[in-house]
């Protein structure tokens, strides 16, 4: 009952009545805000991406695929006679761009050939004929028997203004392909991939996309009451080693895996506002014991104890972030909108398509963004709390002016910074768990923590520097010097929290721009071409369109042209895992363009690939299965197992999970596999690449859906994915920014406060206004300059650790550090700015401070 | 005209929503004709050239211990009309469509099961040959082996395997080797009977196994001309009585209301010879109904029937009320298909048998009535 | 010359406004030294307050010299600090992270003086003070008359020609205080302006030329010293 009369009567007045209070809760919220919003927003990603998969996967408990690409339809003869599995459901899919309407050019869509009858089982459709009639699985099935016959989702037909009975064609080969809409989908599997989905029949999938005898997948319903591993086993027995069954989850696995990371990254990242957030409260509540002394003591003096002060501020600190908290998943929920559509946008590019993201708040969601607000604002106002229960009640009812100066142990700070350095170097050299860099950002945290601790000798000693400099130069600079040694305490966190958002900012501006410059180095070494062709689709999605199969021959005929690369990617699975497979014409490469080969000559290792038929393969792929050059491994053909050696490790940053590459030769001849993807071509001396780009276009004309680009625009675009891939880590480091500059206008705010007298003093001998304006902006430069300093030391380190730690786990890629010296000049810019920024407003107060009030006192 | 015609009405009906010009489809198919010759083991077998075709066993079987139960296997073959079927060499082509129904009653445990199929043939799943009886969905099955049928349906909980060894020869129905259902042309089916089957073989109720011995019938029926409207529905009965002799009836119910005329019935004496019956011949009154909870139809289940040449009559009681099959998968229609004991005289001599009552067209219209649980 | 011209203050409240001055007429002469007595609250501080511009009457006119304070904004007084009139109070008001000289120097830096004069004049009139051996010692680590000194030496750097002390020697034991009391007197003496001291020490009369004694926010009495 009386701690509750203290909260009432002292702590709820202080928090209302004081206007740094206020901007506190700002921060805090903000910071909340940012954590709360990539909560949703990856909540939101992950809900649309498993309802996609969910309803697509449907009841299967076991898939059959092929290792090295397609079933053989033949081996359901087989699995019939497995007495385990209830219902099979064999599926033919490719995905291929639209056509006509023109307005949907641009889409893909992927065709799913299925067994009706089949799919019942498996999959809820709900079908939709002529007037909106719904018909059954017989009635779908009927709509369907003609081969042109396609259902098309509700959402994509009203897209395009498609109705049934209406035509649509997709391209394949350069060529349209004519479909009818038969009926329309409805439902959860309409939903997939935003809609983009058509239905038709196997026997038209198979004729139609030239795939007759082939599946591209099998389901399976096994018996409930056998073991789904025991069922697997024995039909992997049955059917031989050319295909790999499965439980459906685990086809999503690696998938899931990229997505976990990725999203724990930026969890991770939206962590930096909430730290900030943390910095902002334990500082707010720092300051008010400092300010509240006398308070304290009065308290103390009746009858108050020590657990109920330390009760007293812990819980203002919880209010702050209780209420914090509140207004963080608020304003997170608006933000989250936006956030889940770059988000979507970003994921669908980067790992798997994403429907468009109904925006939902669960209450689980609200409830977490409120129980962070008070979880964080209790744990960061406890040291506060614990110092104003510390206080004796004589010596806080003195309040002695100036007690406030440092007695702040700097060598005991020191070593444990140092002591914390080493920490962050230890977890740095630690294996990552469960795909995701916890060691890297374990080390992040420490290395921060490290950071923070020199802050306030780095104080000090700026202090004593400035000090020296400025003994001969404007008051301001002196005062502004004294104040900011004089404050260590106070301005230590916050100069902490400002250091802690710049130095992460700037350390993920080190990592993409060196991520940027590794790949543009990549780019214009390995893509020599002067032209490249490819069907449009190529660039934006997982199309299965590929070029016309005489393209080839046509182009390489022509005059203007030198020699032509056909290059074919096809997805294989090795050892058990989807990979990328290349076949190219490797001594057209090597010719004329280049791998950049961990070892060895790009010609070299290339023509030795050639000859004694061995594979070449990415970092990425090396890292990811633990492989090196001369080990040989099992690649999965048609024809089984098929031994290469590995004749190289190249750098590629085109590819999320690695590529295989081998010659387009052995491609034909384990695979059979003529298809080229993309037709690199090179031309002769003198060619002028735009004017034979051109003849190219015309040859093929605008319908054909091909594109033709030369070097510079190829390189633009790859680069435009990147810079998109991005977006939202820049974004969340504007907000920690924003965050900080918070806490920055808080402290000085608080400042002002404690200061009263001495901006009286300054006044009563004749300083003006403007000069009190100075004198606090001038602080508040000193604090972003301090900030800026360390913080770019701190970023420089923490950019190692993304780059060679977290990055390096999370994705495979080596990238080549690159410290963009311009950066120094921004941050700088940044730092001063955001510091004047938040030195305003409170300078502005200070000048107008009430001088008899301000020097009356004691 | 007699149950083929009814059938094939139903079929007409769950096809319907297949062929949109209903009689466009029938163009494709040959038309069962007048001077038909059937001929041994050949039709038997498959024939693609017809729309429709089925394969009909209904049984009332008792265990060792006593216990009595009744099946039903039906297997259905439906010719799809699809101009692209020879052109796409996919072996996913669909040329037929193929069903089945099975059902099980265990009369003691008051349990009345059945499941239904439904596939093109996709490299064997499905499929009925040419020239002799064998026709199969996955593992159900119906096939000639020698003289004798083997019947397999079901899974390891309710499951059959039958032989099936006739002990009169087969009746082909109708005159010239058709059935005559309408006045248009073609407007029939090919149709003859085994009406006395005798049976033995593993039944499994419940996931438990016994070895069941009883009799059972067969239909099988094949044609192409599809009914028009104005039917509602049909009654039909199978019934071996213990002298040795088999009576099959059935009556077509029209919208108006009423027997329609070309109800008919056959007598199979004990020595094999047969005896049509029309419409006037024998009379069939329902005298009790039961509500189907799960469609809400209404069923006639208990029937006083009359053949006044024979001084026959019988009562008609199912040994189950509950043998309602909601066929929502593959017919798509709800009916009434169950195990049913008859009682009665015969010039004064008192006689008793068994045999399958089917009742359609009750659940509303003949398909989609099924209301949602 | 300095004129009171029926000068008042009110603190407003939306029930019980204070009043702190009430109709305040007085002349107080240059080069005067004039004490302000009273019993606390009286508003001998406000009156100073006023007089230095750190508060604005609520009707009357203060006339420095003869001119109107009237129309004085905030940079109107912010001049007249930085030239004409220095301050001194009852708890020094130095600024803690500023040395003595530092202190001193400041109000010099603040209105722009010449940087070369600055030091010399600041360490000059620190000399004056007895304080020349104090120059880089922080307020924290001189004596409380020291720190008085210090302050004393900060207003009379700017040269100027009021000084108001509010009770300079209150928190000084009385030795100390007589010793500021002396100082402040011939700092008078020898450069001419105009002080006025508001205080509780009977000790400071016999420096004054005036003395002036307040009750209930009005003048009681006002007492020339010949």
């Amino acid at each position: 009952m009386r701690q509750f009369i203290l909260l009432k009567f002292i702590s709820l007045r202080h928090l209302v009545r004081e206007k740094r209070t206020w901007l506190t809760l700002i921060g805090v919220a903000l910071g909340i805000s940012v954590f709360v919003s990539i909560r949703i927003a990856n909540q939101s990603v992950l809900n649309a991406y498993h309802q996609s998969v969910d309803a697509f996967t449907g009841k299967s408990t076991v898939e059959i695929v092929g290792r090295s690409g397609a079933l053989d339809e033949n081996i359901l003869k087989t699995l019939r006679n497995e007495a385990a599995i209830t219902t099979i459901a064999p599926i033919v899919q490719t995905v291929l761009p639209m056509s006509t309407p023109t307005t949907s050019q641009g889409e893909m869509l992927l065709f799913m050939g299925v067994d009706l009858f089949q799919e019942r089982d498996f999959r809820n459709f709900n079908v939709v004929g002529e007037d909106d009639k719904p018909l059954d699985m017989s009635g779908a099935f009927e709509v369907l028997l003609n081969p042109d016959s396609a259902l098309l989702t509700e959402q994509f037909a009203s897209r395009y203004g498609l109705k049934v009975g209406d035509n649509f064609s997709v391209r394949m080969e350069g060529k349209p392909l004519e479909f009818k809409v038969a009926a329309l989908l409805t439902g959860d599997i309409a939903q997939t991939r935003d809609g983009n989905i058509a239905i038709i029949d196997i026997a038209s999938a198979q004729w139609r996309f030239q795939k007759l005898g082939q599946l591209d997948r099998i389901d399976l319903i096994t018996d409930e009451e056998i073991s789904v591993e025991s069922i697997i086993s024995r039909i992997e027995k049955s059917l031989g080693g050319d295909v790999l069954v499965r439980r459906p989850q685990q086809r999503n696995r690696q998938i899931e895996k990229m997505l976990f990371a990725f999203q724990m990254n930026l969890t991770a990242l939206s962590a930096i506002s909430l730290f900030v957030g943390l910095f902002l409260i334990y500082n707010t509540l720092l300051v008010s014991v400092a300010h509240r002394r006398k308070e304290i003591g009065l308290l103390r003096a009746l009858g108050v104890d020590r657990a109920q002060i330390f009760g007293l501020f812990t819980i203002e600190g919880m209010v702050i972030g209780t209420v914090g908290g509140f207004f963080g998943v608020v304003i997170g929920s608006v933000l989250a909108r936006w956030v889940v559509q770059v988000l979507s946008k970003t994921v669908t590019s980067l790992y798997v398509a994403i429907p468009p993201t109904p925006f939902s708040l669960p209450l689980s969601l609200f409830m977490e963004g409120l129980a962070i607000g008070v979880l964080v604002s209790t744990f960061s106002s406890l040291y506060p709390a614990w110092q104003a229960a510390q206080l004796r009640p004589r010596e806080a009812l003195e309040g002695i002016f100036g007690s406030e100066v440092s007695r702040i142990n700097h060598q005991k700070l020191l070593c444990l910074s140092l002591g914390s350095g080493l920490l962050s170097f230890i977890f740095s050299q630690m294996p990552m768990a469960w795909g995701f860099s916890w060691n890297g950002y374990v080390a992040s945290g420490l290395l921060l923590m490290a950071f923070s601790l020199i802050v306030p000798t780095t104080i000090l000693l700026f202090s004593k520097a400035v000090r020296l400099l400025s003994s001969q130069s404007s008051p301001s600079w002196r005062l502004a010097q004294g104040h900011l040694e004089q404050a260590i305490r106070r301005n230590g966190p916050t100069i902490s929290a400002f250091m802690g958002a710049l130095a992460m900012m700037i350390s993920v501006v080190i990592m993409i721009e060196s991520f940027r410059t590794t790949v543009v180095l990549w780019i214009d070494q390995t893509i020599q071409s002067d032209i490249l062709g490819f069907p449009a689709s190529y660039m934006v999605s997982d199309s299965d369109e590929t070029l016309p199969r005489d393209m080839l021959d046509q182009i390489e005929k022509m005059d203007e042209v030198k020699a032509v690369d056909g290059y074919r990617s096809r997805m294989i699975l090795f050892r058990d895992e989807s990979v990328e497979l290349v076949g190219r014409d490797l001594a057209i490469h090597a010719e004329h363009s280049k791998y950049l080969f961990r070892t060895g000559k790009s010609v070299e290792v290339i023509h030795k690939a050639i000859a004694q038929r061995e594979v070449l393969i990415s970092e990425v792929l090396a890292n990811r299965f633990q492989i090196k050059e001369g080990d040989t491994v099992q690649v999965p053909t048609p024809q089984g197992n098929v031994p290469f050696e590995i004749g190289g490790v190249f750098y590629d940053y085109g590819t999320e999970g690695g590529k295989l590459v081998i010659d387009r030769a052995q491609l034909i001849q384990y695979w059979d596999d003529s298809h080229i993807d993309v037709i690199a071509i090179y031309l002769g001396e003198n060619e002028d690449p735009t004017s034979v780009r051109s003849k190219l276009l015309v040859k093929w004309g605008s319908s054909s859906g091909l594109a033709f680009t030369t070097q510079g625009p190829f390189k633009d675009e790859i680069m435009a994915i990147f810079d998109q891939t991005f977006l939202i880590t820049y974004a969340l480091e504007w907000i920690a920014i924003v965050v900080a500059l918070l806490g920055i206008a808080n402290t000085l705010f608080v400042s002002i406060l404690e200061r009263k007298r001495e901006i009286g003093i300054l006044r009563s001998i004749g300083g003006s206004q403007a000069q009190v304006v100075r004198v606090i902006l001038v602080e508040a430069f000193y604090m972003g300059v301090i900030g800026n300093i360390i913080g770019l030391i701190c970023a420089f380190f923490l950019s190692l650790l993304l780059i060679y730690v977290i990055n390096k786990a999370s994705f495979g890629w080596t990238l080549q550090f690159h410290f963009p010296p311009m950066i120094i000049l921004h941050s700088f810019l940044l730092a001063i700015g955001t510091a004047l920024l938040a030195g305003y407003l409170p300078a502005r107060k200070a000048a107008q401070t009430d001088l008899k009030e301000a020097i009356a006192y004691e | 005209m007699n149950k083929s015609v009814l059938t094939l009405l139903v079929m007409t009906l769950w096809v319907f929503a297949w062929n949109e010009p209903a009689k466009a489809a029938s163009d494709a198919f040959t038309k069962a004709m007048p001077g038909y010759t059937f001929s041994f083991p050949r039709d038997h077998g498959s024939h693609p050239d017809y729309l429709i075709e089925w394969w009909y066993f209904t049984g009332n079987l008792s265990s060792e211990k006593g216990k009595s139960f009744g099946y039903e296997l039906t297997f259905f073959r439906r010719g799809i009309e699809n101009k692209f079927k020879d052109q796409n060499p996919s072996l996913w082509s669909v040329h037929d469509v193929y069903l089945a129904h099975f059902a099980v009653t265990d009369i003691a445990e008051k349990q009345f099961y059945y499941d239904e199929k439904i596939s093109r043939a996709a490299l064997g799943k499905a499929g009925a040959k040419i020239g002799k009886m064998d026709v199969w969905i996955d593992r159900w099955s119906a096939a000639q082996e020698g003289d004798q049928i083997r019947l397999k349906a079901g899974d390891d909980q309710w499951g059959i395997e039958f032989i099936l060894n006739p002990a009169k020869p087969l009746v082909v129905h109708g005159e010239q080797g058709i059935s005559k259902k309408g006045e248009e042309r073609g407007a029939a089916s090919h149709y003859y009977s085994f009406t006395r089957l005798e049976t033995s073989g593993t039944l499994i109720t419940n996931g438990k196994a016994e070895q069941v011995s009883g009799l059972s019938w067969m239909d099988h029926e094949f044609g192409s001309l599809l009914l028009g409207e104005g039917q509602v529905g049909w009654d039909w009965f199978s019934i071996q009585l213990d002298d040795g002799s088999e009576y099959m009836f059935y009556q077509i119910r029209e919208t108006a209301g009423g027997k329609d005329p070309i109800s008919s019935g056959t007598i199979i004496f004990p020595d094999g010879t047969t005896q049509d019956l029309k419409a006037n011949d024998f009379k069939l009154t329902p005298t009790s109904y039961w509500k189907s909870k799960l469609s809400d139809a209404t069923y006639p289940l208990h029937w006083e029937i009359s053949v006044p040449s024979e001084s026959l009559t019988l009562t008609a009681k199912p040994v189950l009320n509950q043998q309602e099959l909601i066929t929502t998968r593959s017919t798509r229609m709800t009916y009434w298909e169950g195990a049913t004991d008859f009682h009665g005289q015969k010039k004064g001599k008192k006689l008793k048998g068994k045999g399958y009552i089917e009742l359609t067209g009750y659940a509303g219209k003949l398909l989609g009535a099924v209301k949602p649980k | 010359m300095i004129i009171l011209d029926k000068v008042s203050k009110i603190y407003p409240h939306s029930t019980h406004p204070v009043q702190a001055l009430k109709d305040i007429s007085l002349t107080i002469k240059a080069g005067s030294f004039t004490l302000l007595m009273g019993p606390s609250g009286c508003g001998k501080s406000t009156l100073l307050n006023l007089l230095g511009g750190l508060d604005m009457p609520s009707s009357g006119e203060i006339l420095f010299d003869e001119k109107s304070t009237k129309y004085f904004n905030d940079r109107d007084w912010t001049a007249l600090r930085r030239s004409e009139i220095g301050m001194i109070f009852q708890f020094f008001n130095l600024l803690p992270m500023l040395t003595a000289q530092e202190n001193v120097a400041l109000p010099l830096l603040l209105r722009g003086d010449p940087a070369d004069q600055i030091q010399k004049k600041a360490v000059a009139v620190l000399e004056m003070v007895g304080l020349g051996h104090r120059l880089d010692h922080l307020p924290g680590a001189l004596s409380g008359g020291e720190m008085q000194r210090v302050a004393i030496a900060r207003a009379d750097a700017i040269s100027p020609k009021l000084l108001l002390a509010d009770e300079p020697t209150g928190n000084l034991d009385s030795k100390t205080g007589q010793d500021i009391l002396g100082l402040l007197a011939s700092r008078t003496k020898a450069s001419g302006l105009t002080l006025l001291m508001a205080t509780h020490s009977q000790q400071a009369i016999e420096h004054a030329d005036q003395v002036i004694t307040m009750k209930d926010s009005e003048i009681e009495e006002i007492q020339e010293i010949s």
